[in-house]
């Protein structure tokens, strides 16, 4: 391999072919091996129907050296996404949206000879608000008779999960985050409660799924000679359709939905603050390309972001914010923001074989620029974290801040104060700004209108 | 892709009207073909070989579904007076 030429950690599974990096820019090593499916999957014109449908990311063919030349069959430049995301990070609804993505491929597929050979939830992305399809080399031609090879796969990583969701409890997606190849039928048959065997569609590819998978295990050596017409194909993947699009996910209490009213803010006091966010992103220069809202909530501040065209991700801890989030933004047609479910005290962390083939957060991306909107109290106070560590984690994180320091005598620090004793005498502004001032300049400082907070605007000093 | 929420945005999602929507009679005869016609297994180890049986079987019942949906329309057409449409049958593409 050419030295300035670095293979994907992530993309080894699939001999049809890989992704790698040249000078930065993203390409996709098709190999010989899969040539007779690559041309079927274009001649059939199954390749432009998806990405005219917006269901699969573009991409070009280019004449550019290969990774790997003995194998290769051409390369490919795939649009470039702005951000990639994890199942695990996505709300109830955007798992949804992305299973019901990958079963509509899969029947336009079928419909013209094709099969998608894997259901993996990682070759989903959102772009422009939408679930996309990524993987260009996941289509094989279909042989009469055969089954769905991805299954399971589509099972394990999209309707157990759901299923979990939506019957026991939102926080069970999380497994995941631990089982890279979706959530084991026999773990989610056993955590589902006993009423959803008496769902067709949850006993057929959950719960008999699972046992059926314990029964054959350690049976192997024998061949099976039933086969499966394409009317049963269109059977099934109907099904799962509509099983997943039945599923729902109701917060456990209604309180998030009007989070905003239950801060101490006047409604003065949120446009003012709104006013200041807006007039401080305005005066960033250059304009930030990507802005992160950690500590997003439902997005009212990552809108101000978005709406200046900036690709916003939001992150929040409470699946109840992103979710109102995600679909705030799906039925307003938002298409810069993107929701996330980020614990910003544990970020996803390196993942999978090598501890690379899933990136952590923080190696993600780097925003240009930061909003941490009463959050710092959150980190502070609830979280026992040093302001010196704060500023040293945002310094490191971005060149632009916008930060709002909640003092200890706002009801919101009272209330975290309440039930413990106050051991962070330095948790004053003093304090801040002097922990702040070390990595970042302070370019503007205003007060929160009625009342005791402050809103920053800092840019990081040179390095 | 799914139909976008109402006004509220966490109103229930109606689920999709499909004839393949079932009931508890349909678990009983799945469960019935299960523990009657246990079928041979594959020819290699592979984790996915329960997967594959069970998606047989299903398959099965679901597509013979598919295929009295399409009867039905056409048997509707027929006394409607109106020109067969051939329904939406993936296997007359075979």
């Amino acid at each position: 391999m050419n030295e300035s030429i670095e293979g994907l950690p992530s993309s080894f599974r699939d001999p049809s072919g890989f992704l790698f990096l040249d000078q930065g820019v993203l390409y996709r090593q098709v190999n010989r091996s899969y040539r007779e499916d690559f041309e079927h999957f274009v001649k059939s014109g199954l390749c432009s129907s998806l990405v005219d449908a917006g269901l699969l990311v573009a991409h070009e063919e280019v004449d550019v050296p290969p990774a790997e030349s003995l194998e290769c069959f051409k390369i490919l430049r795939p649009d470039p996404l702005p951000f990639i995301s994890y199942p695990f990070e996505w709300s109830f609804s955007q798992l949804q949206d992305a299973a019901l993505t990958t079963l509509a491929i899969q029947k336009r597929s079928l419909e013209h000879g094709m099969s998608l050979k894997d259901g993996t939830a990682y070759n989903i992305q959102f772009r422009n608000g939408k679930p996309l399809f990524i993987d260009t080399l996941s289509f094989e031609k279909c042989s009469e008779g055969r089954p769905w090879t991805a299954y399971r796969q589509f099972c394990q990583h999209f309707l157990a999960p759901l299923a979990l969701a939506s019957y026991s409890d939102i926080r069970l997606s999380q497994l995941l985050r631990i089982h890279l190849d979706g959530v084991p039928l026999d773990l989610a048959s056993r955590l589902l409660p006993f009423h959803t065997r008496f769902r067709f569609s949850l006993l057929t590819h959950l719960h008999l799924h699972a046992k059926a998978q314990t029964h054959y295990a350690d049976k192997p050596g024998r061949q099976v000679r039933r086969s499966v017409s394409r009317r049963a194909l269109q059977g099934l993947i109907e099904n799962l359709e509509s099983c997943v699009s039945a599923l729902n996910w109701k917060p456990p209490h209604q309180e998030w939905a009007s989070y905003y009213e239950d801060t101490n803010y006047t409604g003065e006091a949120f446009r003012h603050k709104e006013q200041l966010v807006g007039e401080y992103l305005d005066r960033i220069n250059p304009k930030p390309g990507m802005v992160w809202d950690l500590g997003a909530n439902t997005g009212r501040f990552s809108r101000l972001a978005a709406s200046r065209g900036m690709i916003t991700i939001a992150f929040d801890l409470d699946p109840a914010c992103v979710e109102r989030n995600y679909r705030v933004c799906r039925q307003e047609g938002d298409t810069n923001i993107l929701p996330l479910w980020v614990d910003l005290t544990n970020p996803s962390p390196n993942l999978g074989w090598h501890g690379r083939e899933r990136m952590s957060l923080l190696d993600r991306g780097s925003p240009d620029a930061v909003l941490a909107l009463a959050l710092i109290h959150h980190l502070a106070i609830a979280n026992n974290l040093p302001l010196s560590r704060l500023a040293g984690f945002f310094g490191e994180l971005c060149r632009s801040l916008i930060i709002e320091f909640v003092p200890k005598t706002d009801s919101q620090v009272q209330r975290l104060l309440a039930s413990r004793e106050d051991i962070f005498p330095n948790y004053t502004q003093e304090s801040f700004e002097q922990a702040f001032r070390r990595y970042f300049e302070i370019r503007a400082v205003s007060q929160i209108r009625q009342t005791e907070r402050t809103l920053y605007r800092m840019e990081r000093k040179p390095l | 892709m799914p139909d976008r929420d109402a006004a509220n945005p966490f109103e229930t999602r109606e689920p999709r009207r499909s004839p393949l929507r079932m009931g508890p009679t349909w678990c009983a005869l799945l469960t019935l073909y299960w523990l009657l016609f246990p079928q041979p297994t594959y020819a290699y180890i592979d984790p996915g070989t329960g997967s594959y049986v069970l998606q047989v079987v299903i398959a099965g019942l679901l597509g013979a579904l598919v295929s009295l949906r399409i009867y039905w329309a056409r048997i509707k057409d027929f006394f409607k007076g109106n020109p067969p449409s051939g329904g939406n049958d993936p296997d007359k593409h075979e």
